[in-house]
């Protein structure tokens, strides 16, 4: 199966990068890990046989530099204040909401706390709205550790907010 | 008053979370310009590869033949 890498390039580069970001907490890495996937993409094209999906093959060498990278590097910038380059209400603006505005900056900050691992299955699971199933094919684990990393990052994030919110109030 | 979210307030927030941080992130132009050079570079030199072996293994073969023919002419002396 003959895959072109420009087409491939521009049917996934939005998708793996919106993922980097998510995985790595901020656009300085996401920007590396953006470039590293593709060239491995491009030098691994040849050995593509279409045993899967591409953007599904794309991701997971995505998923993969990112573990690399982030087990290299122990970088690790907040995303609380949402990418620089993305438009945000004001607090002047139309659409602002504290509350909200509050709870994406602990959210952001409990992030920062959970491995990889679990960061993925949340992202996976809430932002792409993927079922179990093909959230397991995608990380090559079974469903039943796919549903206890869930359960897991969401303890974990639980008791983050709780303690923050505990440190807050004093 | 300590105040732990319940599953519903957390798939609350962290769709906001998500939402507000990824909705609209994509690679700048300038990333996907330098990965698409990077990979056009790549590609070019793996073109060249195969010649600039074979060019090599030419001159090397020349090489050991004109040292065994000066060696030969030495020997002679």
């Amino acid at each position: 199966m003959a895959l072109d890498f420009e087409t491939l390039i521009a049917s996934c580069a939005q998708e793996v990068y919106a993922y980097l970001t998510a995985r790595l907490g901020n656009r300085f890495d996401a920007d590396d890990v953006f470039q590293t996937t593709f060239l491995k993409v491009q030098r691994n094209l040849a050995r593509f046989h279409g045993g899967s999906d591409p953007k599904t093959w794309v991701m997971r060498i995505a998923i993969n530099e990112a573990s690399t990278f982030r087990a290299r590097s122990r970088r690790e910038l907040t995303l609380a204040t949402p990418a620089e380059d993305l438009p945000l209400p004001g607090a002047d603006g139309p659409g602002y909401d504290p509350v909200e505005d509050e709870t994406v900056a602990d959210i952001a900050a409990g992030m920062q706390q959970l491995d990889g691992d679990l960061r993925d299955v949340l992202y996976f699971f809430y932002y792409k709205d993927m079922r179990y199933e093909d959230i397991a094919s995608l990380i090559g684990k079974p469903v039943g550790t796919v549903k206890s990393r869930l359960f897991r990052a969401k303890e974990e994030l639980k008791s983050f907010l709780e303690a923050h919110h505990d440190q807050a109030a004093k | 008053m300590t105040k732990r979210p319940n599953d519903g307030e957390l798939e609350r927030s962290l769709q906001a979370y998500y939402h507000s941080t990824l909705d609209g992130a994509q690679p700048s132009r300038e990333l996907l310009q330098t990965v698409l050079e990077r990979a056009h570079e790549r590609g070019s030199a793996a073109y060249l590869k195969p010649g600039l072996a074979f060019a090599l293994a030419g001159v090397s073969f020349f090489f050991i033949l004109a040292s065994s023919r000066a060696l030969e002419v030495l020997l002679q002396l």
